[in-house]
């Protein structure tokens, strides 16, 4: 019992950032219908950038870089989608070429290595379980995100067109709402995210230039679980993730250690959750 | 064959000249010309297919098109929709698609006020709810929870937040019970005394004969006839509107 509640801890805490993946891949679907392929590649750019340059500078840097990445694929996004008339195919396969470029970009760069620091050499002891201050960190950032995002989202007039942005795009441009400019930032707002993100992967589990496309994908699979539409169950999918990882890691053999998430992730897409949800869009 | 109207006396709130609407590179309006006056109500007749909808949805930014497009003086032609909803033109949509079914009829209307400065935004807001008291009974309801007649009277609500010059409503009659019609009829009556000018297509004759000043019939994306409202109290002429025979 007691190992058993060590790894969903642990699995939690991993799933921070999942479900802070998670949530971009969420809030780009339910407002522009699209997916950003590129959004594991923005945090190992993130990890690279700081690694690369370290301390707060570093850190702002790594953002500054996501945010540009992303600020790529939002003028991409614009150029061929407005309301009514969307091209998501052609975006997608835009993020997956910029995907690739990054890794490339980072591979040529920073070469193979792991990109890793773990600053901190004491662990918290919680109830016997040994806790790094870094996950601390991480839950106390990814709280703050959360509730800024909650908050702008359900507050303020900005998440107001963003939710209105979401559920009828045409209906938005006719009340005076600038939609695309409303999809452009929310290419940015992802950027950000997977940003803050790969500057938590770095200090806590590390990355290389090939983890873009699995950062993906446990980014994509949290934000499915609990319907692609919904931003913050996307978050809480991300340390259902995390979780199913840790258990998996403790009880399984190493190679059924990262295939069983994979086959959670295949159950529930085959299971119709994104279709289920879709009416659900603009809510959070 | 275009139509130039009759000039109408008075400042003219809206004025569309070669006005076209087209999807990729198929034109299905051309030549459009018309004008409209503050406290004037214009209807669009025509059968399915004429180019009604896809006229309205020109005119408001959402279907592409050409043509000069002023609103009070200031030309709209190459605004994106939601500049031209800045500058006074609203658009209720066929079917409602101007409301958000997953938000609350509060929320909607709010989305509706908020171009307007804080200062004037409950006066408005009270002005709507006067207009269609139920929307306050449903406030905390969900649009897409709301019956047809409920959700017409928000898509208008909503239009109206911004206190717009041009009303262009498409069908609101559409799928709606008779005694709906008695609220709407209500409605614009009160909105052309309260100067709005309203452009109004619609295939239910009846309805339109019951409301407007003037009518336009549109036959194939073109203007075939226009005339008074006095012509649609005769049901030949009716008839003979809605099918753009009969004199011109």
């Amino acid at each position: 019992m007691y190992e058993l509640v060590e790894y969903l801890l642990r699995g939690a805490l991993l799933g921070i950032t999942y479900g802070l993946l998670a949530f971009p891949v969420s809030l780009l679907f339910s407002t522009t219908g699209s997916v950003d392929v590129a959004l594991g590649a923005y945090a190992v750019l993130a990890v690279a950038v700081a690694y690369s340059i370290g301390g707060p500078v570093g850190i702002l840097a790594a953002i500054l870089a996501t945010v540009f990445a992303s600020f790529v694929v939002g003028i991409i996004s614009l150029r061929l989608n407005r309301p009514g008339a969307v091209d998501h195919v052609t975006a997608v396969l835009g993020t997956f070429g910029l995907a690739m470029f990054l890794e490339s970009l980072i591979l040529s760069v920073f070469g193979t290595n792991p990109m890793i620091r773990q600053p901190f050499d004491t662990f918290w002891n919680i109830g016997g379980i040994r806790i790094s201050p870094q996950t601390g960190i991480n839950a106390a950032v990814c709280l703050v995100i959360l509730t800024a995002l909650f908050v702008v989202l359900r507050k303020t007039p900005f998440g107001r067109s963003m939710r209105a942005s979401a559920a009828n795009p045409v209906g938005a441009s006719l009340n005076g709402i600038p939609v695309r400019q409303i999809w452009f930032a929310t290419y940015l707002l992802g950027g950000l995210l997977a940003g803050v993100a790969g500057v938590l992967i770095l200090y806590t589990t590390g990355a290389d230039y090939s983890s873009a496309f699995t950062l993906t994908i446990w980014g994509f699979g949290s934000a499915i679980i609990f319907g692609m539409n919904s931003p913050l169950r996307g978050f809480a999918g991300g340390l259902i993730i995390g979780m199913v990882q840790a258990l998996c890691s403790g009880y399984l053999p190493g190679a059924w250690a990262t295939a069983i998430p994979l086959v959670v992730i295949f159950v529930v897409l085959s299971m119709g959750r994104m279709n289920q949800i879709v009416s659900t869009g603009g809510r959070v | 064959m275009n139509m130039q109207l009759g000039s109408a006396p008075g400042a003219s709130v809206l004025s569309c000249k070669g006005l076209s609407a087209r999807y990729h590179r198929v034109t299905v309006v051309s030549g459009v010309d018309l004008s409209l006056r503050a406290g004037e109500m214009l209807a669009v007749l025509g059968s399915n297919g004429a180019g009604k909808s896809s006229m309205l949805q020109a005119i408001a930014g959402v279907v592409r098109g050409g043509g000069e497009i002023n609103v009070n003086g200031r030309s709209l032609g190459g605004m994106s929709a939601h500049k031209r909803a800045l500058h006074g033109l609203s658009l209720v949509p066929e079917q409602r698609r101007n409301i958000f079914p997953t938000m609350t009829v509060r929320e909607n209307i709010d989305i509706g006020l908020a171009l307007l400065p804080a200062s004037e935004r409950e006066a408005q807001r009270a002005f709507i709810i006067d207009l269609f008291p139920i929307l306050q009974t449903r406030e905390t309801a969900m649009a897409g929870m709301l019956s047809g007649g409920e959700q017409q009277m928000l898509a208008i609500g909503l239009a109206l937040g911004r206190k717009p010059a041009v009303l262009a409503l498409d069908e609101p009659s559409q799928g709606l019970a008779p005694a709906v019609f008695d609220i709407l009829a209500a409605a614009f009556d009160r909105l052309k005394k309260g100067g709005l000018a309203l452009l109004l297509a619609e295939q239910n004759v009846p309805f339109a004969a019951r409301i407007v000043d003037r009518y336009v019939v549109l036959s194939h994306g073109h203007i075939v006839r226009s005339g008074d409202r006095a012509d649609l109290d005769d049901p030949q002429r009716i008839a003979e509107a809605f099918l753009g025979t009969g004199r011109g």
